[in-house]
């Protein structure tokens, strides 16, 4: 078989190939340590970042607060106490300032009887004059006008032997 | 078509591509690392991020018990938790509410009649919230000034309590009030890591129950109170 009838040279041909064959070789190994360096930094990184290296010094900080656990015991308990008790100061309900307000006003009436709950207050009072009842309820309209209450209701008025006799409702 | 190679053949082909296998394996590895390692670290980033995340908000708050406890004057403390447990006992103590009923009464002038609690497990339990209190009714000669007095002065006596209602009738003023009671939440030694600073209502709470009234309990008092009242004990 001759070769000179072959229009490319062959050995032209081989060291292309070979040529083109090292480059892949060398791109490949490039790639091949690319990736592999690559896969080196991500499993650092995974390490270093791992929530399982920050357990480890949770871990190691817990252990050096062991000596503190009694302190710590104590101070939990107080803290969540005195937030409790911070919760019932701020709700409790508060019936003294009210009732003080209604008795000042109370100087020519007397309290017959009187209830003060959270739903609120009813009272009796008693006068034989009636414009004391009348000058009362005016200073009680007075509270529910500075709202001190928000309303008021004469639930009875009636007269007795012993006066007049008014049944009130504060809310 | 049939391809017939025989084992001659096979290992010229090798050899005159042997370089070629070599890049292909090389290839081949690479690919292989990239998706057992490289690919599922990337996946899995976002969300090991997260536990990540967390895991440093815990040592964080770990850092802060710590700087919190090696701060901790013990002395303080343990006056803060004495101040603490007598205003929310932990059970119900029948002392401490005795002792602060007849403190009230004693710095309001108030004169008491009698005092009463419902013996039944369904009545004698209040909730304000989540926390269980124990319901007295007591009985006072006076009017409702005599009544708001005392209420005051109650509610600045150990342990906290409430006034539910006040009444008055033909003479004598009714005080309902529940005192508040809670138990102890249970510690345990991982717990540690729990302390932290005072909030600002947990620090206007100590504040207040700092100024409440300390009374010393005197036992013979109690004898002679509870003779004279309605109380079961």
């Amino acid at each position: 078989m001759s070769v000179n009838i072959n229009l490319v040279d062959n050995k032209n041909s081989e060291a292309i190939r070979r040529e083109k064959t090292k480059k892949l070789r060398a791109i490949s190994f490039s790639v091949l340590f690319v990736t592999a360096f690559l896969a080196v930094i991500i499993f650092a990184i995974d390490y270093r970042f791992s929530a399982s290296y920050v357990q480890k010094q949770e871990a190691e900080l817990l252990q050096e607060l062991q000596p503190f656990s009694d302190v710590s015991a104590k101070l939990f308990i107080t803290n969540t106490k005195l937030s409790d008790l911070n919760q019932i100061l701020n709700k409790r309900l508060n019936h003294s300032k009210k009732v003080r307000l209604i008795s000042d006003g109370a100087r020519d009436v007397t309290i017959e009887e009187f209830t003060i709950n959270s739903e609120g207050t009813q009272l009796k009072i008693n006068s034989y004059s009636l414009s004391s009842i009348d000058e009362y309820l005016n200073y009680l309209v007075g509270l529910v006008d500075e709202e001190e209450f928000s309303g008021i209701l004469l639930n009875s008025l009636q007269s007795n032997e012993s006066g007049y006799v008014a049944e009130l409702s504060l809310i | 078509m049939k391809l017939n190679l025989s084992d001659e053949k096979l290992k010229d082909s090798l050899k005159d591509n042997k370089e070629l296998l070599v890049v292909i394996s090389v290839f081949g590895a690479s690919i292989g690392l990239f998706l057992i390692f490289i690919l599922p670290g990337i996946l899995n980033f976002p969300s090991k991020m997260n536990d990540r995340n967390m895991e440093i908000e815990k040592l964080n708050q770990i850092k802060q018990a710590k700087s919190v406890l090696e701060a901790t004057n013990k002395n303080q403390l343990e006056e803060d938790t004495d101040l603490a447990t007598r205003a929310l006992p932990s059970d119900r103590n029948f002392e401490l509410i005795l002792g602060a009923i007849s403190e009230a009464a004693t710095r309001s002038n108030a004169i008491i009649v009698g005092y009463k609690f419902s013996a039944s497990s369904n009545s004698v339990e209040v909730v304000q919230g989540q926390f269980p209190g124990l319901i007295f009714e007591i009985e006072m000669a006076g009017g409702v000034d005599q009544a708001a007095g005392f209420s005051d002065q109650l509610s600045i006596a150990f342990p906290v309590s409430e006034v539910q209602e006040i009444t008055y009738e033909r003479g004598v003023s009714t005080v309902i009030v529940s005192f508040y009671y809670k138990p102890f939440t249970e510690v345990n030694a991982e717990d540690v890591a729990l302390a932290r600073q005072r909030t600002e209502g947990e620090i206007k709470a100590l504040e207040e129950i700092s100024g409440w009234n300390r009374f010393v309990i005197d036992p013979v008092i109690f004898e002679q109170v509870s003779s004279e009242s309605a109380s079961p004990f």
